[in-house]
C-alpha cells in the first residue's frame, strides 16, 4: 500500500480516472443520425475533432480507442513486469540457477530476434489477436528490467542483513518478500514508465501499420489515414493528440515520481 | 549582549500516529557562542527527535525557535534550508544507509577542506594515527563506510560559525581519535561563534562538554548525578577475558607471521568472554567469516594474513564450502552485527519474531513468545514495541531488540556481537554484561568487537 502513497502513483491513476470519464462523457454524447453530409468535415459544434475520410467522427474513433488502448499497455506493463521481476529476482537470489540456465545468455538470444519482423509475419497471417500479442511483448521485452533485477538481487545477496537472515534459517520465500521485494521496486519504479512507452511504441507502430488487433479504427490507423490525406489535418493532429493522452499518465508518473526521489535527497544532510 | 546561537521555547512535540504520548511538553533550551552541551536520557526519551526539532525537521505542535538570530516562524521553508545549509550542521547518529550520497557530500567537503587548510589536514591526520593525508582520505572514503563518521566530525570540526548537532558521534571511533577531535571541536568553539550540542551515553565525553542536561518529565533539566551513574556502571577493561578456561574451544584464529606483531590470536573456549577493539576483527567477521558459514565466496584479501582459521572444529580456510553449511544450518553460531544490519526496513519486530520462529527445527509458540516478553521486562522495554519496525524506535531500543533477537537463538555455542553497547544507555549497558556473564557460566563463547 505504500505505493500508492507517492505523487507520480497518485497521479497516474487520477490521470488514468480521468481519461476513462472523458472518453465515456465523448460516448454517452455521440450522435450517429448528425453524420450525414459532405466527409471528411472540419471540427464543428457537432464534431469537435472533425470526421474521417469515410464519415466517421473522430472523436467517437478517441473516445472508444483511448480506454482500450490504455487497458491494453496497463496490462501488458504488468504481465512484462512481474515475469521480468520474478525471473531477475530468482536468478539473482538463486545463483546456482545461473550454471544451469544461464540467464544472460537467454536475454542475448531473445534481444536478438527482431521483434517487429515477427510480428509483422504473425500479423500477414492473421494470427494476432490482443491474446498472443500480450504474450510476444512478454516474451521480447521482459529482457531489460529482468537484467536490473538481477543485478539488484545479486547485490543485496551479499548485504549483511541477508546473510544474518539466512544464517538464522529464516526461509527463502520471506528473505525474498521482506529483505528484496521492497528495495528492488523501490529502484524499478521509475522504470515502469520507460517500460510503457517502449511497449507502447511497438503497440501503436503495429497499429500505424494496420495490423490492429482493437478491432474498430485505431489511433494508428487515424494517424496512417491522416499521413494519406494531409488536406485534411485535423485528422494526423487527433490521432497524435490521442497518442500524447495514452502517454500522458505513465509521462507524469515519470516526472513526479523522479521529482520526489530529488526532494528526498537534499533534505538528507541539513 | 551576546545573542544566543540558539533559542527554544515551549517546545511541545508528540509523534504522530503514536500511542507514545507527548515527548516534549513545554521544553526550552539556550544555547550561547562557545558553549559546548552535552544532552544524556534513557533510550527512547527522545534525544534524537530534539535534535530534529531544534533544526526544525519535524513539524512540532507548538514551538518557539531561533537559530542564529533568525525566528522559525516567519521563516520560508527557502529561508530555513539555505540557514540549515549555511549556519548548521548535523552529524546523525545512525547506521548510514545512503553511502552513496553521503560519500559524496564527504568527498567534496575533504576537497575543500585540503584547498583551505592543507596544513592542519596535515596535522590532523597525524594526530587521528595516518601517516599522510592520503591514507585518511582512503579511511574516510572506503566504500564500504567504515570512515563516514570521521569525515563528517572532520568537516563538523571546520564550520565557520552556527550550531552544531552531534548525534552520538564518537560511539565507534578509538579513543584516541575521540580525544583529538573532542580537543579540536573546543578550540573551534573558542575561535568562532559555534555552540555544539552533543547526545551521548558516554560519561567521558559528558565531563567534556561545558554542562549536561537530561530530559526529565519531559523536559530538559540540567543532569545533577552524574557521578551517581558513573558508580552505578564499570565496563570491562579492553582486551579482557574472563570465564573458564579449557572448554571446548569454538574459535581459533592465528595470523601469519606479519600481521600477528600487530593484531593478536585469539581463541575462544565455551564459558569464556572475549572483548576486543579492532576493526580488522569486524571486517574478518562480516566479509570473511560469515559468508563462508553460508557456504558463499569469499574475497581473498581478506583471509590473506590469517594463518588458521578454526570455528566449532571446522577449518574455514581449508574445508569445502558445502560442509561448513551444516553450521549454520545447526544454527551454531550467531553473528550479531548493529540493530541497523539485522530487521528489514517497514517490517515490524512482531512479524520479525515471527520469522525467527519458524526459522526454528521444533518451533515451540508456547515457550518462544514468554521468552521474548522476558527479555524485554528484563531490557526494559514496553511490550507495545513490538508492533513497530527498527525506523520508528530509537537507536538503543532498535540494538535492545536486536539482542533479544541473538538471545533467543538457544542453539548457538558461539556468539559473535559486533557493537553491542552501541546506543545503550548507561542501565542496557549493566543488563547487558550481566546477560553476557550469566551466558558464559552457561558455557557458550562469546565474542565482543567494539571500537572502545
Amino acid at each position: 500500500m505504500k505505493m500508492f502513497k507517492q505523487s507520480g502513483v497518485r497521479w497516474f491513476l487520477a490521470l488514468f480516472v480521468l481519461i476513462h470519464v472523458g472518453c465515456l462523457i465523448g460516448l454517452l454524447t455521440f450522435d450517429e443520425e448528425s453524420l450525414s453530409g459532405f466527409n471528411p468535415q472540419s471540427p464543428n459544434l457537432t464534431h469537435i475533432f472533425g470526421t474521417t475520410t469515410t464519415g466517421v467522427d473522430i472523436g467517437y474513433i478517441l473516445a472508444k480507442s483511448i480506454p482500450i488502448t490504455l487497458w491494453f499497455l496497463t496490462l501488458s506493463v504488468v504481465a512484462v513486469f512481474c515475469f521480468a521481476l520474478c525471473m531477475g529476482i530468482v536468478f539473482g537470489y538463486f545463483q546456482r540457477l545461473n550454471s544451469y540456465v544461464p540467464l544472460l545468455r537467454l536475454i542475448e538470444i531473445v534481444n536478438s530476434i527482431p521483434m517487429l519482423m515477427v510480428l509483422v509475419i504473425l500479423g500477414y497471417y492473421h494470427w494476432l489477436f490482443w491474446g498472443t500479442f500480450l504474450i510476444l511483448l512478454v516474451v521480447f521485452k521482459w529482457p531489460l528490467t529482468a537484467q536490473i533485477v538481477q543485478g539488484l538481487a545479486m547485490s543485496q545477496q551479499r548485504s549483511i542483513p541477508v546473510m544474518v537472515a539466512q544464517g538464522a534459517g529464516f526461509k527463502n520465500h520471506l528473505i525474498l518478500r521482506h529483505y528484496f521485494l521492497p528495495k528492488i521496486l523501490k529502484a524499478l519504479m521509475p522504470k515502469i514508465p520507460t517500460l510503457a512507452i517502449s511497449i507502447f511504441n511497438t503497440l501503436a507502430i503495429m497499429d500505424y501499420l494496420g495490423y490492429s488487433f482493437i478491432g474498430t479504427p485505431s489511433l494508428g490507423s487515424l494517424i496512417a489515414e491522416g499521413k494519406d490525406n494531409l488536406y485534411a489535418p485535423w485528422i494526423l493532429l487527433s490521432g497524435l493528440s490521442g497518442l500524447l493522452v495514452v502517454n500522458l499518465p505513465f509521462i507524469t508518473w515519470s516526472f513526479l515520481g523522479v521529482a520526489a526521489n530529488n526532494n528526498g535527497k537534499r533534505l538528507t544532510h541539513a | 549582549m551576546r545573542e544566543p546561537v540558539l533559542d527554544l521555547t515551549y517546545l511541545t512535540f508528540a509523534w504522530p500516529d503514536s500511542e507514545q504520548g507527548l515527548i516534549f511538553d513545554g521544553a526550552s533550551l539556550k544555547l550561547m557562542p562557545g558553549e559546548i552541551i552535552g544532552l544524556w536520557a534513557k533510550n527512547g526519551q527522545g534525544k534524537t527527535t530534539l535534535c530534529h526539532c531544534v533544526l526544525g525537521l519535524v513539524p512540532t505542535s507548538k514551538m518557539q525557535l531561533t537559530l542564529m538570530g533568525r525566528p522559525f516562524e516567519k521563516s520560508t521553508p527557502a529561508e530555513w534550508r539555505a540557514l540549515l545549509k549555511n549556519q548548521t550542521f548535523f552529524c546523525p547518529g545512525e547506521n548510514f544507509k545512503a553511502y552513496r550520497s553521503t560519500l559524496r557530500f564527504i568527498k567534496s567537503e575533504m576537497k575543500r577542506l585540503q584547498r583551505q587548510d592543507f596544513e592542519w589536514l596535515c596535522d590532523l591526520s597525524e594526530r587521528l594515527g595516518f601517516k599522510s593525508i592520503q591514507l585518511l582520505l582512503n579511511y574516510v572514503l572506503d566504500k564500504s563506510g567504515k570512515g563516514i563518521k570521521l569525515g563528517l566530525l572532520i568537516r563538523a570540526i571546520r564550520q565557520p560559525s552556527g550550531l552544531i548537532v552531534l548525534d552520538e558521534p564518537f560511539e565507534d571511533l578509538p579513543r584516541k581519535q575521540q580525544a583529538v577531535l573532542m580537543d579540536e571541536l573546543t578550540r573551534q568553539a573558542c575561535r568562532a561563534k559555534i555552540a555544539v550540542m552533543c547526545v551521548t551515553h558516554n560519561q567521558d565525553i559528558l565531563k567534556w562538554c561545558h554542562r549536561a542536561l537530561t530530559i526529565e518529565d519531559k523536559k530538559l533539566v540540567p543532569l545533577v548525578d552524574l557521578g551517581a551513574n558513573e558508580k552505578k556502571t564499570k565496563l570491562d577493561p579492553i582486551d579482557c577475558a574472563f570465564g573458564k578456561q579449557g572448554g571446548d574451544v569454538l574459535f581459533d584464529l592465528q595470523w601469519k607471521e606479519k600481521a600477528a606483531t600487530q593484531l593478536p590470536d585469539l581463541q575462544i573456549s565455551s564459558g569464556q568472554h572475549v572483548r576486543v577493539s579492532s576493526q580488522d576483527f569486524r571486517e574478518l567477521v562480516l566479509e570473511g567469516m560469515m559468508p563462508a558459514l553460508l557456504g558463499m565466496s569469499v574475497r581473498k584479501e581478506v583471509f590473506e594474513a590469517v594463518g588458521s582459521f578454526r570455528v566449532m572444529d571446522f577449518d574455514l580456510l581449508k574445508i569445502k564450502k558445502q560442509s561448513l553449511k551444516n553450521i549454520s544450518s545447526k544454527q551454531e553460531v550467531v553473528i550479531l552485527p548493529t540493530a541497523g544490519c539485522i530487521f528489514p526496513d517497514g517490517l515490524n519486530f512482531l512479524d520479525f519474531f515471527k520469522m525467527v520462529l519458524d526459522a526454528k527445527h521444533k518451533p515451540d509458540p508456547a515457550k518462544f513468545w514468554p521468552k521474548i516478553y522476558q527479555w524485554m521486562n528484563i531490557f526494559s522495554l514496553s511490550q507495545e514495541l513490538l508492533m513497530r519496525n527498527i525506523g520508528s524506535v530509537s537507536k538503543g531500543q532498535g540494538q535492545k531488540m536486536a539482542l533479544i533477537y541473538a538471545l533467543m537463538q538457544s542453539h548457538a555455542k558461539l556468539l559473535i556481537l559486533i557493537d553491542p553497547y552501541a546506543g545503550l544507555d548507561q542501565r542496557g549497558q549493566l543488563i547487558l554484561q550481566n546477560v553476557i556473564s550469566e551466558l558464559c557460566k552457561a558455557g557458550k563463547g562469546i565474542l565482543t568487537i567494539d571500537a572502545n
